[in-house]
C-alpha cells in the first residue's frame, strides 16, 4: 500500500498506480493553470518603474481563492505593508512553485495504463513532498476540506456528488503522508 | 494542522511539557516575530519536518511548536529583526504555510 519507500543507497523509491498517475497529472495541470499568469508583465508595474527591478508577477491574491491561500498576507494588520512584500517576494515564489509542479509533471508518463516508477534523492523527495503539499492546499481549499474531512468522507457513498473530490484529496494525502514517513526515517 | 491517522500524541516524549521554552525576554530587543497559523490542510508531519528544515530546529522543538499550533491556533516560531522574520515568513510561504509578520 505504501507508496514511497526508502532504498538501500540511501534512494527514495515511489510507485504510483495507473490511476494516481492520472489523479496527480489532473490536479497538478490545474494548479498551474491557476499559477501561472494570463498576460505577459504589467508594462505600469509600479515597483518596476520605481525601481527599475523587473521581478515575476507576484500573483494577485484576490483572482483565485487558491491563489490567497497559497501566497497569504504576510501581514495580518498592515495591508500596505502587506502589499509591499507581496510584490517582493511572491512573485517569485509562484515561479519556483511552478517549477515544482512542472518538474513533477514531466516525471509523469503520458500513457493512461502507465504506472510511473519514480527515485528521487534527498532534494528530489524534498521537491515531492513540496508539491505535493501544495496540490493538497488547492484542491483544499477548493473544496472547503474541514478538520473533519476523514470522517466525512468515510461517510460518503460514491454516488455523492463531492465523493471523488475528497478521494483525490485523500488519496494525496496519503502519498504526502508515506513520503514524509520515509524522509523522516532518513 | 491535522494528523492523518486522527488522535494527537506518538508518544509521551512529544508533549509540549516545555512550552514555555520559547523566550520572550529577547522580544524587547528584537520585537520582530513570525507566527504560523493554524490550517486544517498541513498535515502534523509536515509542519513538524518544515520547522526542522527551514530552521534547523531539533524534532522536539519543532513538534512542541508544531502542537502549539495545533491546539492554540497559532505559535511564534521565529524572533528576530523585521528583515529576518520577512524571510523567514517567505521561506514558510514557500513550504505552504501560513505565516505572517508581526511586531510584538
Amino acid at each position: 500500500m505504501r507508496n514511497f519507500r526508502r532504498t538501500g543507497s540511501g534512494l527514495i523509491t515511489g510507485r504510483l498506480s495507473p490511476p494516481e498517475v492520472a489523479v496527480l497529472r489532473t490536479v497538478i495541470d490545474e494548479v498551474l493553470e491557476i499559477l501561472t499568469p494570463d498576460a505577459a508583465p504589467d508594462e505600469t508595474d509600479p515597483l518596476a518603474a520605481m525601481t527599475g527591478m523587473h521581478l515575476p508577477p507576484a500573483p494577485d491574491p484576490s483572482a483565485h481563492p487558491v491563489l490567497s491561500r497559497l501566497f497569504p498576507a504576510a501581514y495580518r494588520e498592515d495591508p500596505a505593508a502587506a502589499e509591499a512584500f507581496r510584490l517582493l517576494a511572491h512573485g517569485e515564489l509562484a515561479a519556483a512553485k511552478r517549477e515544482t509542479l512542472t518538474t513533477m509533471r514531466a516525471a509523469l508518463p503520458e500513457d493512461p495504463e502507465s504506472r510511473a516508477e519514480l527515485r528521487l534523492d534527498g532534494p528530489g523527495a524534498e521537491l515531492w513532498m513540496r508539491g505535493l503539499n501544495d496540490l493538497r492546499l488547492a484542491l483544499g481549499t477548493s473544496i472547503g476540506i474541514g478538520p473533519d474531512w476523514e470522517e466525512q468522507l468515510a461517510g460518503m457513498s460514491e454516488d455523492d456528488p463531492g465523493w471523488f473530490a475528497i478521494a483525490v484529496y485523500d488519496r494525496l494525502t496519503a502519498l504526502q503522508s508515506s513520503l514524509i514517513d520515509c524522509l523522516d526515517r532518513g | 494542522v491535522t494528523d492523518r491517522q486522527g488522535g494527537g500524541g506518538r508518544g509521551g516524549t512529544l508533549v509540549p511539557e516545555r512550552a514555555d521554552e520559547l523566550d520572550t525576554s529577547s522580544l524587547e530587543q528584537r520585537p520582530w516575530v513570525t507566527i504560523v497559523w493554524d490550517d486544517p490542510v498541513n498535515l502534523m508531519t509536515y509542519v513538524t519536518h518544515v520547522f526542522q528544515t527551514v530552521f534547523g530546529y531539533s524534532r522536539e522543538k519543532a513538534t512542541t511548536l508544531m502542537l502549539q499550533v495545533h491546539h492554540q491556533g497559532r505559535a511564534a516560531v521565529s524572533t528576530g529583526t523585521r528583515e529576518e522574520m520577512e524571510r523567514d515568513v517567505a521561506r514558510l510561504h514557500a513550504a505552504g504555510l501560513w505565516a505572517t509578520v508581526q511586531q510584538d
